[in-house]
C-alpha cells in the first residue's frame, strides 16, 4: 500500500519535472521568435532612448551650471534644442534648399561628364563597360536597398521613433525600474548597476558623436571654402551628418562633394578626396582619444563587423545604431561573464 | 537470473516506457500548444474584442445597478436597449447629414488631392518628394506595408460578424465562460485564477471607461475647434477624430488626413492652424486622461503601449494596433499576480 503511493508519489514528481523542462523550452522558443521578428521594433526602441539620453545630457549641463532642479533642466533642454533647430532652419534652410535644388539640377550632367572622362581612358572605358553590365549592378543595388530599408518605411519610423523618445523624456524613471522590477531578487541591484552603466557610456558615446560630428562640418566647410566650391553649405552639413555612420557615413559624404569638383576639373574632385580624407585622418585622431579616454574600448574592426552583421539582420538602423548596440553588448559580457571568472 | 531479478528488470523497463511516454506527451501537448497559438492569435484577438464589447455593456449596466438598484439581468437588458436606441438615435438625427457630407468629401477628394500636388509641386524638395512618391517600387512597398499593417484576420466585414456574435454570447451568458475557464485550471490554481480573471475584467472595465471619456472628449474638442475654424463637414471629421481615438498613438494621424486635406482647399495656413489645433486637442486629452487612467489603477507606461501596437502590428495586423492596450494589460496583470507577487 505504502510502496504503491511512493511510487506513485515519484511519478507524479517526474511528471511536474517534465512540465517544468517542457514550459521553459517553450518559452524560451517563443522568446527566440519573438526577438527575432522584432529585433528592428528593439532598434527603433535603442533610437528613441538614445534620444531621450541626448536630451538628459543637455539637462545635466544645464543643472551643473544653473544649480536648477532636474524638472526645469530637462524642460529647459528641451525648449533650447527645439529654438536651435528652428533657428538652424530659418537661418540656413532656405539657402541650403536653393544649393540642393541646384546639386539635383547640375547632377545629371556631372555624371554624365564624369561618365565621358572615365570613358575617354581604355582601362576607364573597360571599367564603365562592367559597371553597366545590368547583373553586376542590378545585384549590387538590391544589396544596398537591403541595406539601408528601414523597417516600416523612413516615415513611420522617423514617428515611432519621435513618439517612443517623447515618452522617455517625460518618464525616464517608470521605464528603467519596470526593467529592474522584472529581475529576480538576487539580480536586481546587478541590473540596476548595468543599466546605470549602459545609459552613462551611452550618453559619453553621443557626445564624442556630436563633437565629431560638429568638428567634421566646420572642417569640411573651412577645407571647401579654401578650395573654392559652390555649395559649401549643404556640403559640409550632410558630411556632419553622415559622419554618425562609422566606416560608411564619410564615404557617402564623399560622393557628392567628388561629383561637385569633377564640374571643375579632375584635380579638383582629387583634391576634395583628400581633404576629406585628411579631415578623417584628423578627426580620427583627436575624436577617437576622446572616445577611449571616456568609454570602454571598442576597436574599430569590432564596429564594421558589428555595422555588417546589424545590417544584414535589421537593415537601415542596424548600419546606423551598430556602435551602441556593440557598447551595450561588450558592457553585459563584460559584467555578467568576465567580472565573474 | 532468478525469478525475481527478471521481475524487476521488467518492472524497470515498465516505468522506463511510462517515463518515455510522460515525456513525449507532454512535449507534444506543448509542441501543439505553441502551433495552435501561434496560427489562432489572431482569433484570439478577435475574441479579446468581442469580450470588450460585452465588458462595456456590463460596464453600462453596472451604473444601472448602483444608481437604479435594478437586479443584474434587468439591468443588463436595459443596458443593451439604451445602447442601441442611443445608436439608433445617432444615426437617425446624424447619419442623414454625414452621409451628404461623406459623399460630398468622396467627390471634392479627387480634386483637393490635385490641389495639394500642385502646392507641393511648387517648390523643388516638394517635386522630388512627389517623383519618389509616385516611382512604382517605393510607393507600392510602403502600400504592401500598409496592407500588411491594416488587413485583418478575415477581411473587416466577417471579423465585424463573428465579433459581433461573440460578444452576444458573452453578454446573455457571461459566467459559462468565465467558470469554464476557471474549471480548466488545476485545483490548486483554481482560486488564483478566478482572482485574475476578475482583476483583469475590472482593470479593462476602467480601461474602456477612461477610453470613452477620451473619445467623447476628443470629439466635441474637434467639433468645436473646427467650428471656430469655420471649415465645413465639422460633423463628420469630428465623428473620425473621436472613433480613430481608439487607437491610441496612431489614431489622431489618420483623423488629422482628412482634416488637413480639407483645409488645404482653403490654403496652406488654414492646414497648419488644423494641425495645431488637433495636436492642441491632443495634448489635452493626455493632459486630462492620464491622471484618470492612474487613478483607475492601471499604469501603463505610453512608450510600452506604442512598442506593443507595433509589435502586435507586425504579428497580426490591425486588430494588433488596435487592441494592443488590452493585451498589455492583461499581459501586466499576469505577470505582477504570476510573477512579481511571488518574488
Amino acid at each position: 500500500m505504502t510502496e504503491s503511493a511512493t511510487n506513485q508519489n515519484k511519478e507524479f514528481s517526474f511528471r511536474k519535472k517534465v512540465w517544468i523542462a517542457v514550459s521553459i523550452t517553450a518559452l524560451m522558443v517563443v522568446f527566440l521568435f519573438l526577438f527575432q521578428i522584432l529585433f528592428s521594433v528593439l532598434l527603433l526602441i535603442l533610437a528613441g532612448a538614445l534620444i531621450a539620453l541626448y536630451f538628459y545630457g543637455v539637462a545635466g549641463i544645464i543643472q551643473r551650471k544653473f544649480h536648477c532642479s532636474s524638472r526645469p533642466a530637462i524642460i529647459l533642454s528641451v525648449i533650447i534644442n527645439l529654438l536651435l533647430l528652428a533657428g538652424i532652419v530659418w537661418f540656413v534652410g532656405a539657402r541650403i534648399q536653393a544649393q540642393t535644388s541646384e546639386l539635383a539640377q547640375t547632377l545629371p550632367s556631372t555624371i554624365e561628364q564624369v561618365k565621358e572622362q572615365i570613358a575617354s581612358t581604355a582601362f576607364g572605358n573597360q571599367l564603365l563597360q562592367q559597371f553597366n553590365s545590368s547583373g553586376d549592378s542590378t545585384k549590387t543595388l538590391s544589396i544596398v536597398k537591403r541595406f539601408f530599408s528601414s523597417s516600416f518605411g523612413i516615415l513611420s519610423d522617423l514617428y515611432i521613433v519621435a513618439l517612443i523618445a517623447i515618452f522617455f523624456i517625460v518618464s525616464p524613471k517608470v521605464y528603467t525600474n519596470g526593467m529592474i522590477k522584472l529581475l529576480p531578487v538576487k539580480a536586481k541591484e546587478k541590473g540596476a548597476d548595468i543599466i546605470h552603466k549602459i545609459g552613462d557610456i551611452l550618453k559619453k558615446w553621443l557626445k564624442a558623436q556630436l563633437f565629431g560630428m560638429l568638428f567634421i562640418g566646420v572642417l569640411t566647410a573651412i577645407g571647401l571654402v579654401i578650395i573654392g566650391i559652390p555649395m559649401v553649405l549643404p556640403l559640409s552639413i550632410i558630411a556632419g551628418l553622415l559622419n554618425v555612420i562609422p566606416n560608411f557615413g564619410p564615404l557617402i559624404a564623399l560622393v557628392p562633394g567628388v561629383l561637385i569638383g569633377l564640374l571643375q576639373g579632375t584635380t579638383t574632385a582629387i583634391i576634395i578626396a583628400c581633404t576629406y580624407t585628411f579631415i578623417q585622418i584628423i578627426q580620427t585622431s583627436v575624436s577617437q582619444p576622446l572616445l577611449q579616454k571616456k568609454m570602454i574600448n571598442i576597436s574599430p574592426a569590432l564596429v564594421i563587423i558589428g555595422q555588417v552583421a546589424f545590417g544584414l539582420l535589421a537593415g537601415f538602423w542596424g548600419v546606423l545604431l551598430a556602435t551602441p548596440l556593440i557598447a551595450i553588448l561588450i558592457i553585459l559580457v563584460q559584467e555578467l561573464y568576465l567580472n565573474e571568472q | 537470473m532468478t525469478d525475481y531479478e527478471l521481475q524487476s528488470n521488467q518492472s524497470n523497463l515498465a516505468t522506463f516506457r511510462k517515463k518515455v511516454w510522460i515525456v513525449v506527451s507532454i512535449a507534444a501537448l506543448m509542441f501543439v500548444f505553441l502551433f495552435l497559438f501561434n496560427i489562432l492569435f489572431s482569433v484570439l484577438l478577435l475574441v479579446l474584442a468581442g469580450a470588450l464589447i460585452a465588458l462595456y455593456f456590463y460596464g453600462v449596466a453596472g451604473i444601472f445597478q448602483t444608481k437604479l438598484h435594478t437586479p443584474p439581468k434587468a439591468a443588463i437588458i436595459l443596458s443593451v436597449i439604451i445602447n442601441i436606441v442611443l445608436l439608433a438615435g445617432i444615426i437617425w438625427f446624424v447619419g442623414d447629414r454625414i452621409q451628404v457630407q461623406i459623399s460630398e468629401l468622396s467627390q471634392t477628394l479627387p480634386a483637393t488631392l490635385q490641389t495639394v500636388k500642385d502646392f507641393i509641386g511648387n517648390s523643388a524638395i516638394g517635386r522630388n518628394l512627389l517623383k519618389e512618391f509616385n516611382s512604382s517600387g517605393d510607393s507600392t512597398k510602403t502600400l504592401d506595408i500598409l496592407n500588411r499593417f491594416f488587413s485583418s484576420s478575415f477581411g473587416v466585414l466577417s471579423d465585424l460578424y463573428i465579433i459581433l456574435l461573440l460578444a452576444i454570447f458573452f453578454i446573455s451568458a457571461p459566467s459559462v465562460y468565465k467558470k469554464g475557464m476557471v474549471k480548466l485550471l488545476p485545483a490548486k490554481a483554481k482560486e488564483k485564477g478566478a482572482l485574475i480573471i476578475s482583476k483583469i475584467s475590472a482593470i479593462l472595465k476602467g480601461w474602456l471607461k477612461v477610453q470613452l471619456i477620451g473619445m467623447v472628449f476628443i470629439g466635441i474638442a474637434t467639433a468645436i475647434g473646427l467650428t471656430i475654424i469655420g471649415i465645413p463637414m465639422v460633423l463628420t471629421l469630428a465623428l473620425l477624430a473621436a472613433i480613430f481615438n481608439f487607437i491610441p498613438n496612431f489614431g489622431m494621424l489618420l483623423a488629422l488626413i482628412p482634416a488637413v486635406l480639407i483645409g488645404l482647399t482653403r490654403g496652406m495656413g488654414t492646414a497648419l492652424i488644423i494641425i495645431c489645433v488637433y495636436t492642441f486637442i491632443q495634448f489635452l486629452q493626455n493632459a486630462i486622461q492620464q491622471p484618470l487612467i492612474q487613478t483607475k489603477m492601471i499604469n501603463i507606461a505610453p512608450a510600452l503601449s506604442i512598442i506593443s501596437q507595433i509589435t502586435l502590428g507586425l504579428l497580426v495586423g490591425f486588430w494588433g494596433i488596435l487592441l494592443a492596450t488590452p493585451v498589455l494589460i492583461i499581459l501586466i496583470v499576469l505577470v505582477e499576480e504570476l510573477y512579481l507577487n511571488k518574488q
